[in-house]
């Protein structure tokens, strides 16, 4: 490069002071003030001050942008747009972005602080790096502040585990469901098992599962139940941190495991305890034996489709997968699938974790009180309700809306015995993971460390000890401020 | 004397003789010997036509400045103000056995996948010289991959070889071939060599048929009137005068493929397990799901190392050749 520089000098001449070392010092130069630029601290916006009374047209006339996931829960939001913008006078510009490259888009843009987007879809995961990185508008100062929530948004009327999902001091050694409200829901899911019911009638299978072997001889004895390449169950296994929180870390917590815990002041792995090892041994026999061929590279989607075309007699994932599935016409075996409660740990209880699809606020946002109108209205039980009845907001949030008749009745229509079981899973549902700013990190590690776990290329034992390791390793310069978990100091 | 204001200005050669001619007077109004004045734009005109590169070569510049700058901090998205910490990021990517792993996949891929790609390619090439319609229906076939992206090629060979139920799993099982391809940590990497090579053959088919048809003749015309073999005639003959364009396409090929993404990311995200994590996958998951920005930079800049010294060695190597090339003749 250099010698073309030296070309160039050539070219341009008399101008000798262009030296080449000269031009590239100056770009050198160039790039470390601009990086030196970029390593300032985070902006926040001010919220504004306080208003007299409420009033759905106090941000009349203001523009703001909204980035969502495209998922059915985000497909009722947009349809009820055009309603919103009508009654506040607030112009919204969104986009909808695939789940795939959704959050990486999302963390480059509030990573700009330049208040885009002003409102986002978060999960709870998510939420606990974005706040604690300075990026979330804290809720809880909103909701406080004079007239800047409507009188009839009623946060009581939330399910009380979801609710709580939203909320963490941001101090790790605390769980979540502690401080301040930093999103507000729009749908959650919980984890049961959707099953092929001529599948399960044809072999014979007898529910509600007793136990995780017993979940896995169902499954090992389902393979081939379809033809060639149809088999017992398909569970999420792709190299991921989604691979752990549906079935894993609901199983995990049945048999008395969980992800971390402190010691000494210090965050430490705990999924080489004796019961996550032996409930891992489990779940990898099942995979081996009853699961997908590709569980490698399957995720939701994956799992999705073949139980719609009939490969997969059963999956163990988000109760609302198994209700989309079998909405009418959806797939070759809608209208053949139910749902059934996960199986029972050792000492016979039944959990699960949740997953909230939620509205945030980014600090940085220049639109405050217009983006706060947005994200109650997008909540509130008018929308809610409607989303409910005809834009497939299947697990609400609200309970007012989960026990509304018209809903109770259409669920029964597409899926019976799903109200039931919705009810019963909404008491065991809630976030088990230990919240930390680094969660990504482990749970991706455990996902590889799973896939070793079931190719066989490593014993339960052996792989999930080294992974403890490794992640106390990473975990060590974490901070611990929280005090509520044990072994916090 | 000349007025240097009508007059054409003198060339480069007149003007260093009018400057030893004439001595410099501060008070003179005359021009200063040595220095008249061009127009304004015959002066711009060589920055008009380098500026575009030179914006450009900036534009590179900066960036790796500050990868560089990054990769000595601490600069992370869930820690929005980075400091200076020395060597200390460098010291965790280097003693990491992730990243060897890396590293070591990085070099297999690259190595294996371009190395299949240059012996196939440049056998199609040879193949692809003999006129006839057969010839012209391959060629067109050949050159198909090229027109899909990567990213979708990934999708199609994703669910072609689905183990539940892609076509080729189908085909292989009926013929008593049982494999996972890219679900198992055998097969994995094969599968994804697999797929870059069907992307990226195409690519060396054309630049060697290129090369191929730029040949001299005349060599050619008096080797078959002495009857010499094919084989002979390609080592002796062929090959020397196509070596220069098979090292460019060497280097194409091998440093594209050290910083292959979408392939290994699209299909496994670097699984099964860490059997696939090469460098750029491995700074990928740094930087965009774990946050580490710095220790993403370190990752990349060391793949930027071996890719500069590999890509340093082969140009020697082409310069040689072309200097006994040119000493040959």
């Amino acid at each position: 490069m250099i010698h073309r520089l030296y070309d160039i000098k050539l070219v341009l001449g008399r101008h000798r002071r262009c030296h080449p070392l000269a031009l590239l010092a100056g770009a050198g130069a160039l790039s470390l003030a601009a990086a030196a630029c970029g390593s300032s601290g985070a902006s926040t916006a001010s919220a504004g001050p306080a208003l007299k009374t409420f009033s759905w047209t106090a941000a009349k006339g203001q523009t703001i942008n909204l980035m969502l996931n495209e998922h059915n829960y985000e497909k009722a939001l947009v349809d009820q747009l055009p309603q919103f913008e009508k009654q506040t006078g607030i112009t919204v510009h969104y986009e909808v972005i695939p789940e795939e490259t959704y959050f990486t888009k999302l963390s480059t843009a509030l990573s700009s602080k330049n208040g885009s987007p002003d409102a986002f879809m978060t999960g709870v995961y998510q939420m606990w790096s974005y706040a604690t990185a300075g990026y979330m508008q804290n809720l809880s100062a909103l909701l406080s502040k004079h007239g800047w929530t409507s009188p009839s948004y009623d946060l009581s009327d939330y399910i009380p585990g979801v609710l709580a999902g939203d909320r963490w001091d941001l101090k790790v050694g605390d769980p979540a469901g502690t401080g301040p409200l930093w999103a507000l829901p729009m749908g959650w899911e919980n984890y049961v098992i959707t099953y092929n019911k001529k599948a399960f009638a044809k072999a014979g299978i007898k529910l509600p599962f007793t136990s995780l072997q017993n979940l896995a001889s169902a499954a090992a004895k389902l393979k081939g139940w379809n033809g060639p390449g149809s088999y017992g169950i398909c569970v999420r296994g792709y190299r991921g941190w989604g691979t752990i929180h549906p079935d894993v870390m609901s199983l995990m917590n049945e048999w008395g495991a969980t992800d971390l815990t402190i010691k000494n002041g210090h965050l430490h792995a705990a999924m080489d305890s004796p019961q996550a090892i032996a409930m891992t041994r489990t779940w990898a026999q099942m995979v081996r034996n009853g699961g997908e061929p590709g569980f490698n590279t399957y995720d939701w989607p994956q799992c999705q489709t073949d139980l719609g075309d009939g490969k997969a007699a059963m999956i163990y994932d988000a109760d609302i997968l198994g209700f989309f599935t079998d909405l009418p016409g959806a797939y070759a075996t809608s209208g053949s699938l139910a749902d059934t409660s996960p199986p029972p740990g050792p000492n016979g209880k039944i959990s699960s974790n949740e997953w909230i699809w939620s509205l945030a606020m980014n600090s940085s946002s220049h639109h405050k009180l217009a983006t706060w109108l947005l994200m109650q209205w997008m909540t509130g039980k008018q929308h809610d309700l409607w989303g409910a009845l005809h834009g497939l907001l299947v697990d609400n949030p609200r309970e007012s809306v989960a026990n509304n008749p018209s809903f109770i009745a259409y669920e029964k229509k597409v899926e019976p015995g799903y109200h039931t079981l919705f009810g019963k899973m909404s008491k065991v549902a809630a976030i088990r993971f230990t919240p930390e700013p680094d969660f990504f990190q482990a749970a991706t590690e455990w996902a590889s460390m799973l896939e070793n776990i079931v190719a066989g290329s490593t014993t339960a034992h052996a792989g999930l000890t080294s992974l403890a390791h490794s992640l106390d390793t990473t975990m060590a310069t974490v901070p611990v401020t929280g005090h509520m978990l044990s072994g916090s100091s | 004397m000349r007025n240097p204001m009508t007059a054409h200005p003198p060339g480069r050669e007149q003007r260093q003789t009018a400057a030893h001619s004439q001595p410099v007077r501060a008070d003179s109004d005359q021009p200063i010997a040595g220095h008249l004045r061009e127009p304004v734009r015959r002066r711009l005109l060589p920055l008009l036509f380098t500026g575009p590169a030179l914006i450009v070569t900036v534009g590179v510049i900066i960036p790796w400045v500050m990868a560089i700058y990054y990769s000595f901090t601490d600069k992370s998205f869930n820690n929005p103000i980075s400091s200076f910490t020395g060597i200390s990021t460098w010291e965790a990517v280097l003693t990491s056995g992730d990243f060897w792993h890396g590293v070591v996949v990085t070099l297999e891929y690259g190595v294996i996948a371009t190395a299949a790609e240059m012996l196939v390619g440049v056998c199609i090439a040879l193949l692809l010289q003999r006129q006839s319609i057969l010839g012209k229906i391959v060629r067109f076939i050949t050159f198909l991959p090229l027109l899909i992206s990567p990213a979708i090629a990934v999708i199609i060979w994703g669910v072609l070889t689905n183990p539940t139920y892609g076509l080729y799993t189908h085909w292989l099982n009926n013929i008593g071939v049982h494999t996972l391809f890219a679900n198992s940590p055998r097969t994995a990497l094969l599968t994804v060599i697999l797929i870059d090579f069907w992307l990226y053959t195409p690519f060396v088919v054309i630049l060697a048929n290129a090369g191929l048809n730029a040949l001299p003749r005349e060599p050619y015309e008096a080797v078959e009137m002495d009857g010499a073999p094919w084989w002979m005639t390609f080592r002796k003959l062929t090959l020397p005068m196509l070596t220069p364009i098979l090292i460019v396409t060497v280097v194409f090929r091998l440093m594209v493929a050290l910083g292959e993404f979408t392939i290994i990311y699209g299909l496994t995200q670097g699984g099964p397990g860490n059997t696939l994590m090469n460098l750029p996958n491995l700074a990928y998951q740094d930087g965009f799901l774990y946050y580490n920005f710095a220790e993403a930079m370190a990752i990349l800049l060391f793949l930027w190392v071996i890719v500069f010294v590999l890509s340093q060695v082969l140009v020697r190597w082409y310069s040689r050749v072309r200097r006994q090339a040119s000493a040959g003749a």
